[in-house]
């Protein structure tokens, strides 16, 4: 992999870019091509984010620059033949299956979903749902607001596009799978998912990001969430990706009055990685919960930056973060609690803690509140320690062993998250997998 | 040019002659650069590893850029438009109260300043029963019995030039950040005190008592040393409002507290916080850091801000030595266009360490107050273990608090603990204090006070009774 200076890489960067718009220029209509283009340019303003940033400064991503990763992925192989069954959600009725961000009609599946709703790849609704699609991709605020997002809407290779109806009750949940399967060549991977819940509707939404054996990538997803008055929602991201990966994701919510909503990140994978996670309460009434567990090992890095945007009054937001780090890894949380001078009778809480298991591991972690009203209760806390001594002394004087007594109380501190998921197809092969993390050596 | 030459014979003169205090012009013109740098350390005789590091100061400073991370916001400020050298002007000496500044007085008397001691606060002249300078005399002689060193900067530099060579710069090094950095290139006057091995300092030392550091002007440097064993509380400002004509202010605290040394810090701020729209006020950017230097050292700071336009300071602890202690008790306060962006770093270094913060922000009218600290566990701090508690209470809806802990910990055997909370005065509590005949005014006033004892507790006894008075004045006109 030769390494090369920043200016070098722009450059090529731009000539990749202009190939591959040519190409997509074919396909798609031509205001596609224009916000394509707008987003490049902002791309070249702002430049990849540097630890010199406060939002980046225990992130490196020099890395990304310095090896030239291609934009136009290999898309080249038997989908039936990757197709295993023991990849989550892939018996899931309604799913949508993305391999290296392209979308794969024989993987995925419709289901039973009502006719009225929307589930489409992106690829595919641009002339259809111009109107929905364009609202979203118009909205510069939000695609603009860090580099990585320029370079996702620019680059963006497909996604998805769900649309529910007002009054409409989604029972089943809708999955969103990102499979990669590495190549020899270094390969990103920018998968864009709008999604529009009408009012007072529901739904739950599963997006997992996993690999389909070893490899290094990056990949780049963001999500644009639009949640009408009333509208019930419950969003889980897995992200269990290839242990040399780059996972850079984005999500950015945007909640209406009366809303519900709940959003769980577990993040279990991956090399380098970091989730942002940006909700705007827009309306009164609205209650937010964020959720996350994180593990990390070896010499990983997990970076997770949140932030609720309390605009109007009488908001709840509830926060909880876990970690649990081994190693040589590094565990980021930065989550910032915003309340506007408009947003009186809010009640905000947040939590992160963190359970540091060997000597060589850190912690980094920011609790962040910006309160701009009086009449508020807002708290935090972070703690970061290790397994209490006397829980374990306690367990083993029952006769369980040092180790089984090290996991159940890992397990207990992980559980408060995982136990919370609604769906069972995600939670059981959760709790299977963290005890699996356990007996691959997780615990020493 | 004209005024370059002068300037060049002028400092060529001083060097060639001297110290001679017969100058005719006491005032540099306005403006940084290395002669004028040459000409304050000229002036104030110092030997030439001082100036040299000055120098060296100056030169990292032209590199650095001012700090933007902050959550305070002011226009921007032209260094070359500031005075940095002025000889101390003799004070105007008032013949009675009656000429001075009724405001003053009445905020005075509100804070139960005695009339002897408001007419030494604001310049009149005194008599001989409460002449300061006998009194720091007496006193001064009572310290030199047991060796402990308590003098201005400049005097220390002339007769401890060891010590100061030895401590200056090693807590906060020139290169620390754009304030410290133009403070060492510099800074003015300040104090110096060292206590010696196993010597308790039997009363709290204060500027109050120091007649030869007062204006010590905009850049003040204070080095704190105890030796092995020693004991001293210190003092600093004075809960008196304090009136200065410049802008900015950027001081430096070095403290150093060798094995089993204990030493703790407090600091009343009272700085002109500029009127109701925010027209004037002082700048006041300090770097304030102690090193734990010794096995089974603390290092405590205490603080009570409530001038100032901006204030932006850190008291921070490098906790190095085994078994060393840090503590952070702060009370900010701001009212009107106040702001202020405080709190505290905790940097564990050593093993079985331990660090408390406990910070109370409150905010009336338009001011942001922002608490910004970090605890960091560095690798080798086995069993470090910190707890922070950071409060704010917001008074009025136009206000705001906010809350930047940085934890960075890199130890497993560390245990870490923040919570932080922020609320409102409530309705029914306000309406509790009313039934029982208390006005809203006080009601609101014994509310704060009960928020803040945690950090007044840790005040000495005769601070700590003007520092709840002085949050009353502070709040004053912030209810209802």
């Amino acid at each position: 992999m030769a390494t090369m200076q920043k200016e070098e890489y722009m450059d090529r960067l731009r000539s990749q870019f202009d190939s591959y718009l040519s190409e997509k220029e074919e396909m798609e209509p031509e205001w596609m091509s224009q916000v394509r283009q707008r987003a490049m340019y902002a791309f070249e303003g702002q430049g990849f984010p540097t630890t010199r940033m406060e939002d980046w400064r225990y992130f490196n991503l020099s890395s990304l620059w310095q090896h030239s990763y291609s934009f136009q992925p290999i898309v080249n192989f038997n989908e039936l033949a990757v197709k295993r069954n023991d990849i989550m959600g892939m018996n899931s009725a309604c799913r949508l299956v993305f391999v290296n961000g392209r979308f794969s009609r024989e993987l995925s599946s419709r289901g039973t979903m009502p006719r009225n709703l929307t589930v489409l790849p992106l690829s595919e609704a641009y002339t259809s749902h111009k109107e929905r699609i364009s609202s979203f991709l118009h909205n510069e605020a939000v695609w603009g607001e860090n580099s990585l997002r320029s370079l996702n809407t620019a680059f963006m290779q497909d996604g998805a596009l769900i649309s529910i109806p007002d009054g409409m009750i989604v029972e089943e949940p809708i999955w969103l799978v990102f499979m990669a399967i590495p190549a020899e060549k270094l390969e990103t991977y920018q998968p864009r998912v709008l999604v529009e819940v009408g009012e007072n509707s529901q739904m739950t939404l599963i997006e997992s990001h996993m690999a389909y054996k070893n490899g290094e990538y990056w990949s780049n997803p963001m999500v644009q969430m639009h949640a009408k008055q009333g509208a019930v929602i419950d969003h889980c991201k897995v992200q269990m990706e290839s242990p040399h990966a780059t996972h850079t994701s984005h999500y950015h919510a945007l909640l209406e009055r009366d809303v519900h909503f709940t959003a769980t990140s577990l993040s279990f994978g991956g090399g380098m990685v970091r989730n942002d996670i940006q909700t705007e309460l827009k309306g009164q009434g609205i209650e937010c919960t964020l959720n996350g567990l994180y593990m990390a090992d070896e010499r990983r890095l997990v970076d997770h930056h949140t932030s609720i945007d309390h605009q109007m009054p009488r908001c709840v937001s509830h926060e909880l973060y876990k970690g649990i780090i081994n190693g040589h890894a590094t565990a980021v949380f930065n989550g910032k609690v915003c309340v506007r001078e408009d947003a009186q009778k809010t009640d905000a809480k947040q939590t992160n803690q963190n359970l540091l298991l060997s000597a060589d591991a850190t912690v980094n972690t920011k609790p962040q509140l910006e309160i701009f009203a009086d009449d508020v209760r807002c708290t935090h806390g972070a703690t970061v320690g290790q397994l209490n001594e006397d829980e374990l002394f306690y367990l083993r004087s029952r006769g369980i062993s040092k180790e089984e007594g090290k996991k159940l109380l890992i397990w207990a501190f992980a559980s408060d998250i995982i136990g919370r998921i609604k769906v069972d197809a995600l939670r059981e092969p959760l709790q299977e997998r963290v005890f699996q993390q356990f007996n691959a050596g997780y615990i020493k | 040019m004209a005024s370059a030459n002068t300037f060049e014979e002028f400092t060529q003169q001083e060097y060639k002659y001297g110290f001679v205090t017969d100058i005719e012009a006491d005032t540099v013109p306005p403006g940084l650069n290395e002669d004028v740098i040459r000409l304050i350390s000229t002036k104030k005789n110092e030997p030439e590893w001082l100036l040299k590091w000055r120098l060296r100061a100056y030169r990292k400073w032209l590199t650095m850029e001012e700090p933007t991370w902050h959550n305070v916001h002011y226009p921007p400020i032209n260094y070359q438009d500031i005075i940095y050298y002025s000889a101390p002007k003799p004070k105007k000496v008032l013949q009675s109260l009656d000429e001075v500044d009724p405001e003053l007085l009445s905020t005075f008397e509100k804070l139960g300043i005695s009339l002897d001691e408001q007419k030494r606060l604001t310049g009149v002249a005194v008599d001989a029963v409460f002449d300061s300078v006998s009194v720091a005399t007496t006193f001064k002689e009572k310290l030199s019995e047991l060796g402990i060193i308590f003098c201005s900067f400049s005097e220390a530099v002339q007769n401890h030039p060891e010590l100061v060579r030895q401590y200056l710069g090693s807590v906060v090094p020139y290169t620390d950040n754009y304030f410290a950095a133009l403070n060492s290139a510099v800074f003015s006057d300040g104090s110096f005190c060292y206590i010696p091995k196993g010597v308790r300092c039997p009363m709290e030392l204060s500027t109050y008592f120091r007649i030869n550091a007062e204006n010590t002007g905009q850049f003040e440097r204070t080095l704190l040393i105890a030796d092995e064993g020693g004991y001293v509380s210190y003092l600093e400002g004075c809960t008196a409002p304090m009136r200065d004509e410049n802008q900015l202010h950027a001081a430096v605290v070095e403290l150093v507290a060798l094995n089993h040394a204990q030493i703790k810090y407090s600091t009343v701020q009272n700085w002109y916080p500029g009127d109701k729209d925010g027209v004037g006020g002082i700048y006041n950017f300090v770097t304030k850091r102690g090193k734990c230097a010794g096995e089974g050292s603390k290092i405590s700071w205490t603080q009570v801000e409530t001038g100032s336009a901006i204030t932006w300071k850190y008291p921070s602890c490098i906790l190095q030595g085994d078994n060393s202690v840090g503590e952070f008790y702060s009370v900010a306060v701001v009212n009107n266009m106040q702001q202020a962006d405080t709190g505290t770093k905790m940097i564990h270094v050593g093993k079985n360490t331990k660090s408390t913060i406990v910070s109370k922000g409150i905010s009336a009218g338009r001011g942001q107050n922002t608490y910004r600290g970090l605890v960091k566990v560095l690798k080798n701090a086995e069993g470090a273990r910190n707890f922070s508690q950071c409060d704010s209470l917001l008074i009025g809806d136009r206000c705001g608090a906010h809350t930047f802990p940085y934890i960075e910990v890199r130890n497993n055997t560390a245990t870490v603990e923040h919570e932080a909370s922020t609320s409102k005065i409530g309705e029914d509590q306000v309406f509790y204090c009313n039934q029982r005949g208390l006005s809203t005014e006080d009601a609101v006033n014994m509310i704060v006070n009960g928020f803040c004892k945690e950090v007044f507790r840790e005040l000495p006894m005769e601070f700590a009774v003007e520092a709840q008075k002085l949050l009353g004045i502070s709040l004053e006109g912030s209810v209802g």
